[in-house]
């Protein structure tokens, strides 16, 4: 697929020196917002968002002029988000002391913290649900519910086929069925 | 906020349940988040172009800027420890301070290890032992010649000497107050050979051999012990010709 035009000009003055910085800002304008709302799904908390955000842009930053145009940018970027996403909960993960499913209750915990979190609704059960997911599932799962991202741009992001990724997500979904069924 | 047409039937071929969940962004962000976040990460950036793309290890922002007022700050805390600790014990002898009141003479560190590395030794004068027990019995004989000399010169002070014979006495007199006022009595005796002294003794009818034995024997510690004599009749010669006085 052929990056769209205003990419690849974004692309094209980032390898300018004069106009890099400029470039760049473009970018973040452009994919910031989509980037961000992936990673808080990930991670829940607004400062761990923010802080998994920097650091995806930090490493953006120092690998865009090695860039190949032969794949999509904002997939280029989710890649990166994602993969700093699991980095994070992994970290998090090594950090507690506590058991997996202490950890999964954790990140529910978080959301159960959310001043506007109330139980009763479905949209807040579908994402306790998705808290329980395994990481990698519940990536695949934000990708294509709330991203609609196609199976094919997904398998470019998590380096999956897209046979696998269809399976995954619907697992994943019979899960959250069954989350929201039996609570 | 809707689900696209695609996602939604693929949705419903799962899962009819979560397809009828109301697709809502159930988080919230600050209105303003996303205009702020450009500014901070250009610094973050700026930051690490500068600091971190040629160093794998990281370092705080602003680190470096502050470090050195780190450093000096570090060591005055350590300077001003043993203040601390002595204002524990007394306010007043800590507000006194641990200025030097005591100076030294000017360039006295600088002179200091010439002083004490270089410094030329008094010269030493080795005597031989035949030297030392002949220095007893000259001072013993020149000592009682002096004091002859001074006797004879006052009994017979009524006498008339012949002048050549006063004057050599006078001068002999006069040079030996000298060498005792000047304490160079060691000095003079250096001067005199062991023919001089012998042939001086001689002259003076004095028993040289007897004389030599005697100033030996003041070394108590160098005699045979008594055993030697009962065991061995021939100890006091070998004594005296290990001693060269045979």
């Amino acid at each position: 697929m052929a990056l769209p035009q205003d990419d690849i000009e974004l692309l094209s003055q980032f390898k300018n020196e004069a106009t890099k910085e400029r470039a760049f800002t473009a970018i973040l304008k452009k994919y910031q917002e989509k980037l961000y709302w992936h990673i808080r799904r990930m991670v829940v908390e607004h400062e761990d968002a923010n802080d998994v955000l920097q650091n995806m842009f930090v490493k953006a930053w120092k690998g865009l002029a090695n860039f190949r145009e032969d794949s999509q940018l904002y997939t280029w970027l989710y890649r990166i988000a994602t993969n700093e996403s699991l980095t994070f909960l992994e970290q998090q993960k090594k950090r507690s002391t506590v058991s997996m499913s202490d950890e999964e209750s954790g990140l529910s915990n978080k959301i159960k913290a959310d001043t506007n979190f109330d139980g009763n609704k479905l949209e807040w059960k579908l994402q306790l649900a998705v808290q329980k997911l395994p990481e990698k599932q519940k990536a695949v799962f934000n990708l294509r519910y709330f991203d609609e991202m196609p199976y094919a741009e997904m398998s470019t992001v998590l380096e999956t086929s897209e046979g696998a990724l269809k399976a995954s997500y619907h697992h994943a979904v019979k899960k959250i069925e069954e989350y929201i069924l039996n609570s | 906020m809707k689900l696209s047409e695609d996602i939604l039937n693929e949705l419903k071929t799962i899962s009819k349940v979560v397809s009828d969940v109301p697709y809502l962004n159930v988080f919230t962000v600050n209105a303003d988040y996303f205009s702020g976040i450009n500014d901070e990460l250009k610094a973050r950036i700026t930051a690490d172009a500068l600091y971190g793309s040629q160093n794998n290890f990281a370092v705080p922002t602003g680190y470096f800027e502050t470090l050195s007022f780190n450093i000096l700050q570090r060591i005055k805390e350590e300077e001003n420890e043993v203040f601390t600790e002595t204002k524990e014990h007394s306010a007043l002898i800590a507000s006194i301070g641990n200025k030097n009141i005591y100076t030294a003479p000017k360039h006295y560190f600088e002179e200091l290890s010439f002083t004490t590395e270089e410094k030329p030794l008094a010269k030493v004068i080795k005597m031989s032992s035949a030297r030392g027990v002949f220095k007893y019995a000259v001072a013993a004989v020149v000592t009682g010649l002096i004091g002859i000399g001074i006797i004879n010169i006052q009994d017979r002070s009524d006498e008339k000497l012949p002048d050549e014979v006063s004057i050599q006495t006078a001068a002999t007199i006069s040079s030996a107050n000298d060498i005792l006022k000047t304490g160079t009595f060691d000095k003079e005796l250096e001067t005199v050979s062991d023919n001089d002294i012998v042939q001086y003794l001689q002259q003076g009818g004095q028993d040289v051999n007897a004389a030599l034995v005697a100033a030996s024997t003041d070394d108590v510690t160098t005699l045979p012990e008594a055993a030697e004599y009962l065991l061995d009749e021939n100890a006091l010669d070998n004594y005296l010709k290990e001693k060269n006085l045979n």
